[in-house]
């Protein structure tokens, strides 16, 4: 159906900025959608995480799950999985080079702003290691707290985003 | 080996000596409130905490060979053969103590 894609929220970023956050997440959509173009790190294998926001402010309990299959061109494929953790590794090392480093993800929310419910996402992405491998994750998270959720934080786990990525939260319209 | 302790000092001082740090909401760029300061400096100090103690997990998954190379070592080569090249793998990147 076409329009069924409403842009919520954008970021470009301008400056090297530590952390971005999109808030936005109501009950107007049952479904939201984060779209991650082009984000490298300013430093050499961080990793991007992730938390969902409420009220604006990230959640920081240790009540995250995740599980998702690691793609690689170079050997064998990975699984990783984690419980109780106070944030989502949405990548492994990253590769900085700001020319040929880069993260380009999509990540689907569901029940976020139900209160009496979890809130669920699917994750896709690819990205370069700092070996220069190319890495994909398929998998999702949950976040085990019957919260009212209103967004999402970025942030990679030592240094900066660099300028120029590109954060898009979308709602599905019902 | 460094103490939790010590790589959480680390931490703070990395985060004091980066200041002044920012955030992008919604497209508006703000500075760090003392709480995200605070905050920036805890997930630091945990990430150089589980990179110290399970760094090595990660290394060794992203150094062995694809399982298919392995099993042609073995049937090829034998068993002691194979043993070499996971020992160093292991060796390379070794469990912390």
């Amino acid at each position: 159906m076409a329009g069924s894609l409403i842009e919520i929220s954008s970021n470009t970023l301008g400056s090297d900025t530590s952390s971005v956050t999109l808030t936005g997440i109501d009950s107007t959509f049952d479904v939201y959608k984060f779209t991650l173009n082009n984000v490298i790190p300013d430093t050499a294998d961080a990793d991007l995480q992730f938390r969902f926001t409420e009220s604006g402010s990230p959640n920081t309990t240790s009540n995250y799950d995740n599980a998702y299959k690691s793609l690689r061109s170079d050997t064998t494929f990975s699984n990783s999985s984690a419980t109780n953790n106070d944030k989502i590794n949405l990548t492994g090392s990253m590769e900085n080079d700001s020319n040929t480093g880069g993260q380009n993800s999509i990540l689907y929310v569901f029940n976020a702003n139900n209160s009496s419910e979890f809130t669920f996402a699917t994750l896709e992405n690819v990205f370069l290691a700092e070996d220069g491998t190319m890495l994909g994750n398929q998998g999702g998270f949950v976040l085990t707290q019957t919260t009212t959720v209103d967004g999402g934080q970025f942030f990679f786990d030592s240094g900066n985003i660099r300028s120029g990525a590109r954060f898009v939260l979308y709602g599905l319209r019902k | 080996m460094a103490t939790k302790e010590e790589l959480q000092a680390q931490a703070d001082q990395e985060i004091e000596d980066a200041k002044p740090l920012y955030k992008q909401v919604n497209n508006e760029r703000l500075e760090f409130t003392d709480d995200d300061y605070a905050q920036a400096k805890t997930d630091l100090g945990n990430s150089k905490w589980n990179d110290q103690q399970f760094g090595y997990i990660q290394a060794r998954q992203n150094a062995y060979p694809p399982i298919t190379d392995q099993l042609d070592e073995i049937y090829h080569n034998g068993i002691d053969a194979w043993k070499v090249i996971i020992k160093k793998v292991k060796d390379d990147n070794p469990k912390p103590s």
